[in-house]
């Protein structure tokens, strides 16, 4: 069984690569982190975590084509692996069961 | 297009990362009406973490770097050093070492070896950039850190000296790249001398263009 687990803010980044789905870049999956989950983020800290994902072989990536408003530079499409899908079960399994059992953090106490 | 700022953009074109996927996504969102801080605080984070993942990804490019670095510097220094600067100071000033001992008038000599210093430091610059590319922004940063962090030592060191002889210790043996270019304004050479590091090894970067 894959006991791969991700820190954090690699979650939050599998998340919104999850979120934004087919056409996940490094600006949608920012925007992604910083409109839904209330975090600022820099895209190079975006590209940063991508970066070890897909050395960890967790995500997967292609490049687009180029854009004029972009300077004629490329998109880099990322895509969640079958390692990477468990790799978050695993992490969400990790943190339920670490939630649970915790009685100033059920809903309404706080 | 929407022209982002132009000193972010040319630093970010020389020492930015080999992966221009995210210079595309910071021009893509400045022109979708993105503020100047933004870009200038996105551009510098972008940099800062491009030398990270090229240093994770080529640690032995890295060592090649500041190895380059180091080794031209110190031929520079070895070559040049005092001689050269003896020899300026005494051109510009009719400045002479036997005199200096008398007279205790050193400045025309730590004028011009600061000056020898510091075209060490460019020197060395440009080679680290010359021979490192495609990743020559990363490598010359990497190169950068590795001498301030020598130089913010010795300067400590140099200071402890001090503190402890009540006089500047100059020339001293162990650090004789610092005793050449900071005993006398190592404050601000901890400032210029990566400033003339950076700007010397950009000179020597590939031209990259906004708009490629």
């Amino acid at each position: 069984m894959d006991r791969r687990f991700l820190t954090d803010f690699e979650l939050m980044i599998m998340l919104a690569l999850l979120r934004v789905r087919e056409r996940a870049y490094g600006v949608p999956i920012a925007r992604e982190i910083e409109e839904t989950a209330g975090r600022p983020v820099t895209l190079a800290a975006v590209y940063l975590a991508l970066d070890r994902l897909q050395e960890n072989r967790l995500v997967s990536s292609e490049l687009g084509d180029p854009t004029p408003e972009r300077g004629g530079r490329a998109k880099k499409f990322f895509r969640a692996t079958p390692a990477g899908l468990r790799a978050v079960r695993n992490t969400q399994r990790a943190f339920v069961a670490l939630w649970q059992g915790i009685p100033e953090l059920r809903a309404g106490v706080v | 297009m929407k022209k982002p700022p132009t000193v972010a953009t040319t630093i970010l074109m020389r020492l930015g990362p080999e992966d221009e996927c995210i210079i595309g996504d910071l021009l893509e969102e400045y022109e979708a009406g993105r503020s100047r801080w933004w870009f200038w605080h996105q551009a510098l984070s972008a940099i800062v973490s491009g030398a990270i993942l090229q240093t994770r990804a080529r640690p032995a490019r890295v060592l090649v770097a500041v190895a380059i670095g180091w080794t031209s510097l110190l031929l520079a220094f070895a070559l040049l050093g005092d001689r050269v600067a003896d020899g300026l100071a005494g051109l510009l000033w009719n400045w002479d070492r036997q005199a200096a001992y008398v007279s205790d008038v050193w400045w025309p000599f730590a004028i011009c070896a600061a000056m020898v210093s510091y075209t060490g430091f460019a020197l060395s610059a440009w080679l680290v950039s010359r021979f490192t590319r495609p990743a020559e922004g990363p490598m010359l940063l990497a190169y950068t850190a590795s001498v301030v962090v020598v130089l913010a030592g010795s300067a400590v060191m140099i200071e402890i000296l001090t503190w402890l002889n009540g006089r500047v210790p100059v020339p001293h043996p162990l650090f004789y790249i610092v005793s050449v270019t900071l005993p006398y304004q190592w404050r601000s050479g901890l400032v210029l001398v990566p400033l003339v590091i950076i700007l010397c090894g950009m000179a020597g970067h590939r031209r990259r263009r906004l708009s490629s």
